[in-house]
């Protein structure tokens, strides 16, 4: 059987359309661009994640035109961050109106995922949800030239493109079928266990930092909050002996934040517990012939820096622009690349450290406080490359596509 | 309507006469009880004018407990029935603040206006309707901003916070954007929209200043840069040239390779955390701004950020604007850096930076600031590395000056490097001398260029010039590069500043406006030329012209320091002096900030014109804890100010002297007391008695006190803590414990600094009772769990700590408690606090034998106690840290340090407690017998027999028992033995008992009998071992093994 593609030629077909697929997609569709988006699951389906927008992601979603879409899906405005530090004071940081944005946002992912492949699909890229890509296409020199597919109903096909992106997470099968070699490793790994509860007075973001846990408070959609704790995997493990899931939950958070695990009382868990084992943080090689990687699939550092879908807005438009470049003029494929590898490498230094840092929770509190000194140093830095970053053509979202040409 | 109440603006109550068709307004005298006005204005806010009892004890009393507060309440009711009561009825109305069934209600039954309650709903009805005839009824019932004198009532706040919403929500409604700009000048939106209404009128220029005001706004604010749009209509109105980078950034600088390389090399250490600073010093126009320049091309290079701040900007500047320039120039390169900036440090920052008039209790001021901007540098630094830059330092203000230095301290463990550029001059003596004997930083002097070096600036800047101009610019120019630079730009010799081009009205709008400083908005120039609208523009286009002067990030601004001079240089001495004066005027007309006022008024030679904005001035320098900087004012107006200023400036004098633990303040107040009246003259009463107190001046102290009752007023806390601090000193413990027990119900928890006191006070109450562990130990505790008790942390508690320290404490736990402590003090601004729980820390670690982390944290707490002016405290660090090199046998380094320590101890509250420990510790470090008994006659006679601590003799007697011993003076070894026996017993269970011990071996062996001796040192050894002072103990060992052998 076949799904239809086969017979059809893309300049890009991106696998994968959460944030960073959906993004690169709609990005590169804007600009002209013929794109074919695959996503395995269905449209509209939730994810793991820890939701919270940093300033450098919404400033992305403005830039685009989708942040008033955003607000009108009901997603709280976030106009404060505070950090509780055991045996502290808490730090409370105000957000105040810059770089175009006046507040966070932390919408749900059925919410975010949903807009994103909508804006993908309105400027013209083609979105195909329930579609597994299986393999990647080669052609004689060994250069990737399209997917093979396979529907929900078992129907395999194929796709053939001038670019593939692989935007299928951390377990990605572009990642692995392209031979993308890991360039850096991580050290440590987290352990996090989510919950929505319903009933928190929380209206901004709150991090915690406590003895060798940390937790977080995010608000998001239908009055709800992202409830998580954080440790290693070992402990984790341990926690959970003899307790029951709520015991172990709050166990945790307790020990992140003790001053603060009354709160988790006066609020009501909206569904089952969710939970992240851990794995050590990477980069990976993001480019070769024929292929890309953008999002967790060619990066992917530890949840307790929430920062991953900031990061992955980043480099969508970074990932974008290369691609436009090269499939313009294929001789420029290696500089352009090679600059988006460069810059995501750049500006992911101090993210991946300081992340991998804290995923080790053999911290004290000022070494703690040190490390998210750099982290809020190096998304001041994201930031400005943001603010600098020309207002191409891609942003621009009429659908109608002859510029690339 | 029966009463009207008004709250906008300002507060008062008018009420109508029954029966007479007058209305008759309450006297202000009437509400001199806070707690009565406090209770009619809440309630008159309250829906139907009622509240809980509760719910007024918590919002007017809350940290006092309800049963207590209840007859607060009461009383607050009668005298405000009192106030209510028309005259010509009974001298009460009963029926004005009623108390029923747990309900507190205002006026029940009367027809009751209240403006703020009718201008919210007013306010909020325009706003639904969005109807601008509206909102511009509803703004034409706002008299001003809701209660001002009660600004920092939190029972006010919800309040306030809403109509200042509804009051900007309802001009920009209307269309109000001038009257927006003024409440809210960090409104883009409303400032663009003037800018936009001039340019509809053709208007360019106006659209211009428009434009150039908002941005002076916005630099007032911490990290807040004009938008995208803003700058597009810049653009539009044609004034985009963007302003020139400083200078020539990237131009080769000739003979300075040793300047660049010095620069390089601060840059690869700091790289690799370990910052520093550097100072470039050098006569005007040798080029230190251009190796500053050298410096920022250099760190941007490597992706640092910079920040830039220079002191001859503004002449008679506001507090520690240089410095605070540089932090601003810093956040608006990189606003994203604020994300990560507490709250409390950004208000605090923004707070300095506005350069707005700061009201000042005269207590002692936070110096949240400085850690702040510390805080600031270490999250721009964070990452990449920061460079910030100072210009001009010879012209800084004391407290710019301390903050750098603080900053210079906080750059060594970070990736900082702080470059400074003076001339060289007497007041910067200090600032280099610690960079250097430090080690924190450099200076790198620049001498004029050499003859080969001249040649070669020449040939790069005119290659055509003859050799005979060539030489003749070499010998005039004295190889200074700004002379060479202006003789190549006019091609002639003389290297002077060219002004000749400057038509007559164009120099002299060009020198009044000089006189405001090296920068300037287009604003000021207007106000100050003395010309109309288009001379002006005229002259300002011939400054251009003639790049006399060149456009800045705001404005403009002079090319060169030496421009700027050599255009003030025309004016006659008289000419001068009379423009200073009207140019400050029409500041003064214009609200400039006093500091800048006062300073015009006094370099034009007019001081008592400078009086009222100096007056101002010195409560803003005192707010931010810039004490010499407003002593220094006083002192220049004091003699030409007459009546209430006069007054006023004479007891801040005290306060200021008081602030710095000068014995100064004595004479001060006792000047101030003839002529302050009401709670003034109270405050310096009290203070004159604190500060005689702690002289020693007991007589004084009482005679200030006698007399003086408790009124109600804000006077009562520090008439209360001298009270008690006076009973304290006499020795009558039963009093002073009354008196601060009295001090703790009135002073507000909200007012840390004279809770420092009192916890001071009840600590050495408790150090008398021999109960200080215990104290102490209760009081860390309270610190860590109570964080509003952070702030008040123990200054005057130095010798508390012995305790803990001589006891059998595990140090390590100690640091550990000490290292907490310290962080939370710095969060909350405490650097006393900071400072104080830093030498804990390195005693402790001396006493453990620890002695790297010793020396570390003793010399960062005397520095850190130098930098907020805490004397003992540096003392008392310095004292320790002489220990510390006694310890490794420094006897030179560690007398040197008690040298200095010993007259910053003799005058501070704890100089009874310290001058013995430094005159102990220099008997110890006397390299002979016979300096040791030198040493002890001296401290014998310095210590005197009265204001003797008696807990701290032990610290002298034991060394001068030991010395007298040694030197084969029994009679007095047995005496210095006796009292210090007296002494340890005091000291039950601490380390104290061993010294004694050690003293008695010592006693022993000069009277020949060795064999006690061997067994009271091996007794002395084992007691220093129980109580954990192994430096002790192997000093001991070390000793008995000599004498073995």
């Amino acid at each position: 059987m076949s799904t239809g593609t086969s017979t059809n030629t893309y300049d890009v077909v991106v696998v994968g359309a959460r944030v960073a697929g959906a993004s690169t997609a709609m990005l590169l569709a804007r600009a002209g661009a013929r794109v074919l988006l695959l996503e395995r699951a269905e449209p509209g389906t939730d994810t793991l994640s820890t939701h919270g927008l940093m300033r450098g992601g919404v400033v992305q979603l403005a830039r685009w035109g989708l942040l008033d879409r955003l607000v009108a899906t009901g997603t709280p405005a976030v106009r404060s961050t505070t950090f509780h530090w055991i045996a502290e004071e808490p730090v409370h940081v105000t957000i105040r109106p810059g770089a175009g944005v006046d507040a966070l946002y932390a919408p749900r992912r059925h919410v975010l995922d949903r807009l994103l492949a909508e804006a993908a699909a309105e400027a013209g890229a083609e979105v195909r949800h329930g579609v597994r890509v299986t393999g990647l296409l080669r052609d004689r020199n060994g250069r990737v030239s399209g997917v093979r597919t396979e529907d929900r109903d078992g129907r395999t096909g194929s796709a053939r493109s001038a670019y593939v992106v692989g935007a299928d997470g951390i377990r990605s099968v572009v990642a692995e079928a392209a031979g993308a070699n890991v360039e850096r490793l991580g050290r440590h790994a987290s352990a996090v266990r989510y919950a929505y509860v319903a009933g928190l007075d929380a209206p901004g973001y709150e991090w915690m930092y406590g003895d060798g846990a940390a937790a977080g408070l995010i608000p998001t959609n239908d009055g709800h909050h992202c409830v998580f704790v954080a440790t290693t995997p070992d402990r984790m493990r341990t926690l959970r002996l003899g307790r029951t899931a709520d015991e172990a939950f709050a166990a945790l958070f307790h020990a992140a934040a003790p001053d603060q695990a009354g709160r988790l009382s006066e609020a009501t868990r909206v569904d089952r517990y969710h939970g992240w084992a851990g794995a050590p943080a990477y980069l990976r090689r993001p480019w070769g012939p024929g292929w890309a990687l953008v999002g967790d699939a060619g990066y992917f550092k530890d949840p307790i820096s929430t920062h991953g879908m900031t990061d992955a807005l980043r480099d969508a438009e970074l990932l974008a622009g290369a691609l436009l470049v090269a499939l313009a003029d294929r001789d420029l494929e290696r500089p352009a690349l090679g600059e988006y590898h460069r810059r995501r490498d750049e500006l992911s230094t101090a993210l991946f450290e300081v992340s991998d840092e804290i995923a080790s929770y053999a911290w004290d509190i000022p070494t703690a406080q040190r490390l998210l000194r750099r982290l809020s140093a190096a998304m001041s830095d994201e930031l400005e490359l943001l603010a600098a970053l020309p207002s191409p053509a891609i942003l621009d979202d009429s659908p109608a596509g002859a510029r690339l040409a | 309507m029966d009463v009207d109440i008004a709250m906008l603006g300002t507060f008062s109550v008018t009420l109508a006469r029954a029966g007479a068709g007058v209305d008759e307004a309450v006297d202000e005298s009437a509400w001199s009880r806070r707690g009565a006005a406090a209770l009619v204005k809440l309630l008159a806010l309250a829906e139907r004018r009622t509240l809980h009892r509760e719910q007024v004890v918590d919002a007017l009393w809350p940290t006092v407990p309800v049963d207590a507060a209840l007859p607060r309440l009461h009383k607050a009711a009668h005298y405000a029935r009192r106030a209510l009561a028309p005259t010509g009825t009974p001298a009460v109305a009963a029926d004005a603040v009623v108390l029923r069934n747990d309900l507190v209600t205002l006026l029940p039954g009367r027809e009751v206006r209240v403006d703020a309650v009718d201008f919210r709903s007013r306010a909020e009805s325009a706003l639904a309707a969005g109807s601008a005839e509206e909102a511009a009824a509803a703004l034409a019932l706002y008299a001003g901003p809701l209660l001002p004198e009660d600004l920092y009532e939190p029972w006010a706040a919800e309040w306030r916070e809403t109509l200042t919403a509804l009051h900007r929500d309802l001009l920009r409604l209307a269309g109000r954007w001038s009257d927006l700009v003024r409440v809210d000048p960090t409104d883009e939106a409303a400032w663009l929209a003037l800018a936009g209404q001039h340019l509809d009128r053709g208007d360019t220029r106006g659209a211009e200043r428009q434009l150039e005001r908002m941005e002076q706004a916005l630099a007032r604010e911490l990290g807040t840069v004009p938008s995208a749009e803003a700058r597009r209509l810049k653009e539009r109105i044609g004034s985009a040239a963007a302003p020139p980078g400083r200078r020539t950034p990237g131009v080769r600088l000739v003979g300075r390779r040793a300047a660049g390389d010095a620069v390089r090399e601060h840059l690869d250490r700091a790289g690799a955390g370990r910052g520093s600073s550097l100072l470039v010093t050098g006569p005007a126009g040798v080029g230190k701004s251009a190796v500053l320049d050298l410096a920022t091309t250099l760190a941007r290079q490597r992706g640092w950020r910079t920040g830039r701040g220079a002191a001859s900007r503004m002449e008679g500047a506001w507090p520690y604007a240089p410095v605070l320039e540089a932090l601003a120039d810093l956040s608006r390169q990189h606003p994203g850096l604020l994300d990560g900036l507490d709250d409390s440090y950004r208000q605090e920052l923004d707070r300095a930076l506005s350069g707005e008039q700061a009201g000042w209790s005269g207590e002692t001021a936070h110096q949240r600031l400085f850690v702040a901007a510390a805080e600031l540098v270490r999250l721009a630094a964070s990452g990449h590395g920061l460079l910030l830059v100072v210009d001009d330092l010879h012209e800084a203000d004391q407290a710019s000056l301390r903050l750098l230095h603080y900053l210079a301290r906080v750059a060594v463990a970070e990736q900082v490097v702080v470059a400074l550029g003076a001339r060289p001059g007497h007041h910067l003596r200090e600032l280099e001398d610690s960079l250097v004997t430090r080690g924190i930083g450099h200076v790198l002097p620049l001498a004029p260029l050499d003859e080969p070096a001249v040649r070669r600036l020449v040939a790069a800047l005119q290659p055509d010039l003859d050799d005979e101009t060539v030489a003749e610019i070499w010998a005039v120019s004295g190889g200074l590069p700004f002379r060479i630079l202006e003789a190549c730009r006019t091609a002639r010799d003389g290297g002077g500043v060219a002004l000749s081009g400057l038509g007559g009205p164009t120099l002299e709008a060009l020198r009044r406006v000089a006189l405001l400083g090296s920068a300037f908005t287009t604003d000021e120039l207007l106000a100050v030329s003395g010309l109309d609208e288009d001379a002006t523009y005229a002259a300002l286009a011939a400054g251009l012209d003639t790049a006399v002067v060149e456009p800045a990030d705001t404005g403009y601004r002079f090319r060169h320091a030496l421009v700027r001079d050599a255009v003030l240089d025309t004016f006659s001495a008289h000419e001068r002096s009379r423009a200073g004066r009207e140019v400050a005027e029409t500041l003064a007309a214009r609200g400039a900030p006093a500091t800048r006022v006062a300073g015009l008024f006094l370099a034009s030679g007019h001081p008592v014109q400078a009086v009222p904005h100096a007056r101002r001035a010195v409560d803003t320098a005192g707010a931010l804890g810039a004490y010499r900087d407003g002593l220094a004012l006083i002192d220049a107006v004091v003699d030409h100010a007459t009546g209430t200023d006069r007054a006023h400036l004479l007891a801040r004098r005290g306060d200021l002297l008081l602030a710095l633990a000068d014995p100064a303040a004595v004479p001060a107040y006792r000047a101030a007391l003839s002529v302050t009246s009401g709670t003034e003259h109270r405050l310096v009463q009290a203070r004159l008695a604190r500060a005689a107190t702690f002289g020693g001046d007991l007589d004084t102290a009482a005679a200030a006190l006698a007399g003086l009752e408790l009124d109600g007023d804000a006077a009562d806390g520090p008439i209360l803590l001298a009270r008690g601090n006076l009973a304290y000193f006499v020795g009558d413990l039963t009093a002073a414990d009354a008196a601060a027990d009295a001090a703790r119900a009135v002073l507000s928890p909200d007012d840390p600094w004279q809770i420092v006191d009192l916890v001071a006070l009840q600590g050495l109450l408790a150090h008398q009772r021999g109960e200080w562990f215990e104290r102490f130990r209760q009081e860390l505790r309270q610190t860590l769990d109570d964080p509003s008790l952070a702030t008040a942390v123990f200054d005057a508690h130095l010798c508390v700590a012995e305790y803990l320290l001589y006891g059998p404490m595990d140090y390590t736990e100690v640091i550990r408690l000490a290292e907490q402590l310290r962080r939370r003090a710095e969060h909350h601004g405490a650097l006393r606090g900071a400072a104080f729980a830093t030498s804990l820390a390195g005693e402790a670690a001396l006493l453990m034998g620890d002695l790297d982390r010793a020396e570390g944290d003793l010399t960062e707490a005397a520095a850190l106690h130098r930098d907020v002016d805490a004397r003992a405290g540096e003392a008392h660090s310095l004292q320790r840290l002489a220990e510390v090199r006694l310890a490794r046998g420094d006897r030179a380094g560690a007398r040197e340090l008690l040298r200095r320590a010993l007259p910053l101890a003799r005058w501070s509250m704890v100089s009874n407690h310290l001058m013995q420990r430094i005159h102990g510790s220099l008997i110890e470090v006397a390299e002979s017998p016979e300096e040791a008994m030198a040493a002890v006659e001296q401290g014998e006679m310095a210590l005197g027999d009265t204001d003797r601590c008696t807990f701290c003799d032990v610290m002298f007697e034991v060394p001068a028992a030991i010395a007298s011993a040694d030197a084969g003076e029994l009679d007095a070894a047995r005496r210095h033995l006796d009292a210090a026996q007296v002494s340890a017993a005091r000291w039950a269970g601490t380390a104290w008992e061993a010294s004694v011990v050690e003293a008695q071996a010592h006693l022993a062996a000069a009277t020949g009998e060795r064999d006690e001796s061997s067994r009271l040192s091996a007794l002395a050894e084992e007691l220093f071992t129980v109580a954990g002072q192994p430096l002790d103990a192997a000093r001991l060992r070390a000793a008995d093994g000599l004498a073995s052998a």
